[in-house]
């Protein structure tokens, strides 16, 4: 990170090779297009670049770049919303021209779907838990708030979706792959 | 033996490694609970995205396209003295325009102990806002607490040390008060946004009610100063709510520059 800031062609690359995954993990949805997620991707690096000042040598990359992927998802979420209610229902057109809903990255996961049916703030903690492997009190930094807050955010949706798993009767031995 | 409330309790505060290799204990109750289990490789398994190598290859181009040398911003304690500092120069030059009458008038306890309240008010006012101004600081309260939390103790401090009497025209000359600590509030506003111009605030509205709530104080500390109705009621009404008015236009401005960002990034 610190090559970056000075600047160096390599460290960049290495960077946007390194985190991208992550990112990318983190920014898609259940419902956006791979087209959709990576946009977003390129707009969050483009706030990194334009940020890449405030990063402060030392301390944790990983709660830095989230913090700013987040604000790049909730702009991206309410762009999406304020188009979603000037334009009419698109589902027909979607239908209609092949590859344009393409999937999002790897939702072969079962549980994904469930992910995304636990409110918002809970969603993204156990996104940030599960994709950038962050300590509490890093996720507490990258979403602006309290380590309690964090932790009371992923009791409540741990335990939300065990019993959405005991409900549908999930099967047991990976059968979320 | 773990049941699968501690389970949930245990992943909580497990990091990376941690999922990977579950201890003993944990081990033995996943091995019996398929849901519990599930959950527990679903949070273990980081999986990341798979990211094409076009894409990849045209976020790299990007920013290798304007790819420059930066200047790391200062510390955080470096940037909340810079804060410290402008509040008390613009407190100054206001406070010897306006001129205090009051501080003579007033007790020890009364000039000392509010200007004392009012110092730390600001200096947390300005170390809050010196970490709103990077992404991924640590963040004790938001905006609405910073506000709530500092005008509270400043309330209370001015219930406990001023009279709690309203004489005749009190509302009058709180409202002419309001006025005056709002108006004398304004200078600070151009050094504050100066300062914030370095960093890249993620939340503008945030932003701009602490350093509305900042710009407020000097305002009320010229208004203790030089006031000389000394009545917890008037205080509180006419003086204390200058920084809260300042503070929610602030957030107010704020909200719209992020509207204004969020347009602009639309378009483009």
């Amino acid at each position: 990170m610190q090559k970056y800031q000075q600047a160096d062609p390599v460290a960049t690359a290495e960077l946007v090779r390194t985190l991208s995954p992550m990112l990318l993990r983190f920014l898609a949805g259940p419902i956006q297009t791979r087209a959709h997620a990576e946009d977003m991707l390129q707009e969050c690096w483009l706030r990194v670049h334009k940020a890449r000042h405030t990063y402060r040598p030392g301390s944790p990359v990983l709660p830095w770049i989230f913090a700013i992927a987040r604000y790049t998802r909730v702009d991206a979420y309410r762009r999406r919303s304020s188009i979603d209610r000037r334009e009419l229902p698109s589902e027909d057109l979607e239908t209609a021209a092949p590859g344009a809903a393409e999937p999002e990255p790897s939702t072969g996961l079962d549980l994904w779907r469930l992910v995304g049916e636990l409110p918002d703030s809970q969603q993204e903690v156990v996104k940030l838990l599960k994709v950038s492997g962050m300590s509490l009190e890093e996720v507490a930094r990258a979403t602006g708030g309290t380590v309690g807050s964090v932790k009371q955010k992923a009791h409540r949706a741990y335990r939300k979706l065990r019993e959405m798993l005991e409900q549908r009767g999930f099967p047991g031995g990976g059968g979320a792959r | 033996m773990h049941d699968c409330e501690s389970i949930a309790q245990f992943l909580e505060r497990a990091g990376a490694a941690e999922r990977a290799a579950p201890p003993e204990p944990i081990r033995a109750h996943l091995e019996q609970c398929p849901h519990c289990r599930e959950l527990w490789r679903f949070m273990a398994d980081a999986e990341p995205a798979a990211l094409t190598p076009q894409a990849e290859e045209r976020i790299t181009q990007t920013l290798l396209g304007s790819l420059q040398a930066v200047r790391p911003l200062p510390s955080r304690t470096m940037i909340a003295l810079a804060f410290m500092a402008v509040f008390l120069a613009v407190s100054a030059l206001t406070v010897a325009l306006v001129g205090w009458s009051s501080a003579q008038a007033m007790t020890t306890l009364q000039l000392l102990g509010m200007l004392a309240a009012i110092l730390v008010s600001a200096g947390l006012t300005g170390f809050w806002l010196s970490g709103e101004m990077a992404p991924g600081e640590k963040r004790w309260t938001g905006p609405g607490g910073l506000c709530a939390g500092s005008l509270a103790a400043l309330g209370t401090l001015i219930l406990v040390l001023f009279p709690w009497e309203a004489p005749p025209g009190w509302l009058a000359i709180s409202i002419k008060c309001f006025r005056a600590g709002f108006v004398l509030s304004l200078p600070a506003v151009a050094p504050l946004v100066w300062l914030l111009r370095r960093g890249f605030p993620l939340s503008w509205g945030a932003v701009g009610a602490g350093a509305g709530l900042l710009a407020g104080m000097v305002g009320f500390l010229m208004l203790h100063m030089e006031c000389r109705f000394y009545s917890a009621p008037h205080i509180v009404l006419g003086h204390l709510t200058a920084p809260l008015a300042a503070a929610g236009v602030g957030y107010a401005l704020g909200k719209v520059i992020e509207a204004y960002q969020r347009s602009r990034a639309a378009e483009a």
